[in-house]
């Protein structure tokens, strides 16, 4: 069965559509990430002050890989200002066999063993107008330094970003290229999170959404989400549910509540979809969401869909 | 050429009984309905004969026995002395008034000729007229031959053909069915019923019903054993294959010598399933039909809805059902009527009310509507007192099923009847009709049997 769900799970990947490997993905319409720095105050929006990442690099991809930072530096226009910037946030890339675990659960604890793997490359920004809006190249990487993982299609590198100290918040976006200078897509490359801070675009008209992949071992997802401040309403969409509702988190706190997943699901993505309070314009607007299944084991989010994005199929009946 | 039937392997629908003027000692054959009566051949005992006594040869004379009362019978009498030989007489067959008969008897009937066991005095067919009450005008039928046996006559009900079992050359072997048709007051030439009626063996004993039908017995036909009763009908200028009837008139001895009325509910048959040769009563057993189906309305209406929107809560979509003929609903349940049976495609749209994208666009489901498989019973509901109402019982929707009979219950039990009746109520009230049908066989010569019933009310 295991060797099934592998095959089914390698098929998906391969049928995957090709998108830039951004994060957020355009089509997600989320602007940017978010990580606060070490003395923030979590009201503001980021509960852990760490961000982590992973990048897969696909097996056909011989050649280097670069994850690059937009405006990795907190400072300038762009990043949330408290009071005077004096935030540092460092970036760190891993490699190696340890820099991802299947129970991957650690990854989201900051208390755990989220440092896993082999150290690649580090490096702290603070307010700095060099990179402020600016791409920063972290490599180039050989594909062979990432983890090899069959069951993700390729080769898995780790990028956590950290707020070390300072309470602002840094906002940036990454990009899996295969140039230094200039964000070339790898192709059937992805990006993928266990627990998304996001910066909600403050146009209400936007949708945001994100797209977790429930495995075959699923039967039920539990949501949790930090710090929504009621921006509007979050919805779940999926094959089989068609805008489930979410609760929401008011300021500073986090919410959890356990969907079901029925059988027609699983192996597919979610769709979790953020719609913008319509009545009352929040900006700035940070959020935290992550999805566990029955076993607390964290659900991927991807920013290229595993399998699509899921289009709703009802059920009709007559009676 | 040998024509094969199938047997009905039906369930008996007669009920069979020795008449109670044919005696377990002698014997009795060929009955015919006579003014109320029933004349036979028989080899019986007859004190009014007169010309002589030859119980131990066994002679056949023309009996006649009348009812005594509703349900008795007077004891047999000899037909008419004047048309009562030394030899052996009948069988006879009367026309509609009863004032001709036609029998067979010897053809030489001098006392000096007397010898039963000489089987060169061949059966011919002979005529008389009743004229005051005496059978007179004794004439031989025209196409006797001494060489030859002409016996076992029997008129159509018009008077207008008559058909014999006949020996002579030219037939199919053994004792072959002909007729001849009346023209110009004499009868034509006679006809050979031809190789899907006349077997090597013999056909004997017809019998002319009403409505076409002819009843004979053969034992080269298959059946149950011996001499086996069948039925034919001439349809343009072709005889059908010979149906057997049923098997509680049919047995393994010889059964012979039918009579019955014109839609084989009543009547007498000849057999010799007691040894000696009987006649023996029939009438069709009722037929029963239990747990009648009360008619169910068709439905053609349904509530449309998504499953998965019974699961789980959604909000703020709107749920657009195009039912192809035109009609759009909206409405996450939707009740929708289709014409009637058939195929259609439904197809839902959800549409977010938020975002105004599609959820779900254009999902296609099928929906194949068939009727219940039923029959139906066509009237009013309700009536009035002395009021005759029509009951129309033609349309099924039966599958594979062709209906053959009909019989219904206008809640007095059920009787024979067509696909169109009418009944009057005489008392106020409910009444339960019901409608039991019967059906060809099936694959397995089983009759299928299906009965519906429908409330009336009469006020």
């Amino acid at each position: 069965m295991k060797k099934y769900t592998l095959i089914i799970l390698f098929l998906i990947l391969v049928a995957t559509p090709l998108f830039s490997q951004s994060a957020p993905a355009v089509a997600e319409n989320i602007p940017y990430l978010m990580t606060f720095g070490g003395d923030a105050s979590t009201s503001w929006g980021d509960d852990d002050f760490c961000q982590i990442f992973f990048c897969v690099i696909p097996s056909s991809q011989t050649g280097p890989v670069y994850i690059r930072v937009y405006d990795p530096d907190t400072g300038g226009a762009l990043d949330e200002v408290k009071g005077k910037f004096n935030t540092i946030v460092n970036f760190s890339v891993y490699g190696g066999k340890d820099c991802w675990s299947d129970t991957a659960d650690m990854v989201i604890d900051k208390e755990g063993t989220y440092r896993s793997g082999y150290l690649l490359t580090s490096k702290s920004f603070g307010a700095d107008l060099k990179y402020d809006k600016k791409w920063y190249s972290f490599g180039p990487f050989n594909p062979s330094e990432g983890k090899q993982v069959e069951r993700l299609g390729g080769r898995i590198f780790k990028i956590i970003a950290q707020g070390i100290s300072g309470d602002d918040g840094n906002i940036y976006k990454y990009f899996l290229s295969t140039s230094p200078v200039e964000n070339i897509a790898v192709e059937g490359g992805n990006l993928l999170t266990y627990k998304y801070h996001f910066r909600l675009s403050d146009d209400q008209k936007h949708v945001c959404q994100i797209y977790p992949f429930v495995d075959d071992r699923t039967i039920s997802v539990q949501v949790s989400n930090f710090d929504w401040d009621h921006d509007g309403i979050i919805r779940i969409f999926s094959v089989a549910k068609n805008g489930i509702l979410c609760d929401v988190s008011g300021e500073d706190n986090m919410i959890v509540r356990e969907y079901p997943i029925v059988a027609e699901e699983k192996n597919s993505s979610l769709e979790i979809q953020f719609i913008k309070n319509q009545t009352i314009q929040i900006n700035n607007n940070n959020v935290v969401i992550a999805i566990k299944n029955q076993y607390g084991i964290s659900l991927p989010f991807y920013v290229v869909p595993i399998g699509g994005v899921p289009v709703y199929s009802p059920k009709i009946r007559m009676k | 050429m040998f024509v094969k039937v199938e047997i009905y392997a039906q369930p008996e629908r007669y009920i069979v009984r020795a008449a109670p003027f044919s005696s377990r000692i002698y014997d009795e054959f060929s009955p015919v309905f006579y003014k109320g009566g029933i004349v036979f051949c028989s080899n019986q005992s007859d004190n009014s004969l007169v010309s002589f006594n030859d119980e131990k040869n066994r002679l056949f004379k023309i009996f006649s026995v009348t009812k005594k009362g509703n349900t008795g019978w007077a004891p047999p009498k000899i037909l008419a002395k004047e048309i009562t030989t030394a030899f052996n007489d009948g069988p006879v067959t009367f026309n509609e008034i009863g004032n001709i008969i036609y029998y067979s008897r010897n053809t030489s009937v001098e006392n000096s000729l007397r010898n039963i066991s000489d089987t060169t005095n061949k059966l011919g067919i002979f005529s008389a007229d009743l004229v005051d009450g005496i059978w007179t005008n004794i004439e031989p039928f025209a196409f006797n031959n001494p060489l030859y046996s002409f016996f076992t006559p029997a008129l159509t009900p018009d008077g207008q053909r008559i058909y014999f079992s006949s020996d002579m050359p030219g037939g199919n072997g053994g004792m072959d069915l002909y007729y001849c048709d009346m023209l110009n007051n004499g009868w034509d030439q006679p006809v050979n019923l031809g190789p899907k009626i006349n077997t090597p063996e013999d056909e004997s004993f017809p019998f002319a019903g009403k409505f076409g039908r002819l009843y004979f017995a053969s034992d080269g036909h298959d059946g149950f054993g011996g001499k086996d009763l069948f039925y034919t009908r001439e349809i343009e200028g072709e005889w059908i294959i010979p149906v057997h009837l049923d098997s509680a008139i049919n047995s393994a001895a010889d059964d012979f010598g039918l009579v019955t009325d014109s839609t084989l509910e009543h009547g007498f048959f000849s057999t010799n399933r007691r040894k000696t040769d009987d006649i023996f009563s029939f009438s069709s057993a009722p037929v029963e039909f239990t747990d009648c189906d009360t008619i169910k309305e068709n439905n053609y209406c349904f509530t449309f809805y998504d499953e998965r929107h019974q699961i789980i809560d959604t909000v703020m979509a709107t749920y657009q059902w195009d039912f192809g003929d035109g009609l759009i609903s909206t409405g996450k349940e939707v009740r929708h009527c289709f014409p009637g049976p058939g195929k259609y495609s439904v197809r839902l749209s959800i549409i977010d009310d938020l975002t105004g994208e599609f959820i779900a666009k254009q999902v296609e489901y099928k929906v194949e509507l068939e009727n219940i498989e039923q029959a139906y019973i066509n009237s009013p509901d309700v009536g009035v007192v002395d009021k005759s109402i029509s009951f129309e019982g033609l349309t099924t929707d039966l599958k594979g099923l062709r209906i053959t009979e009909y019989f219904w219950d206008f809640d007095d039990g059920f009787i024979p009847g067509g696909p169109l009746m009418q009944t009057t109520f005489k008392i106020k009230g409910e009444y339960m009709v019901k409608l039991g049908l019967l059906a060809e066989k099936d694959s397995l010569g089983v009759i299928p049997k299906r009965c519906y019933m429908k409330k009336i009310t009469i006020n």
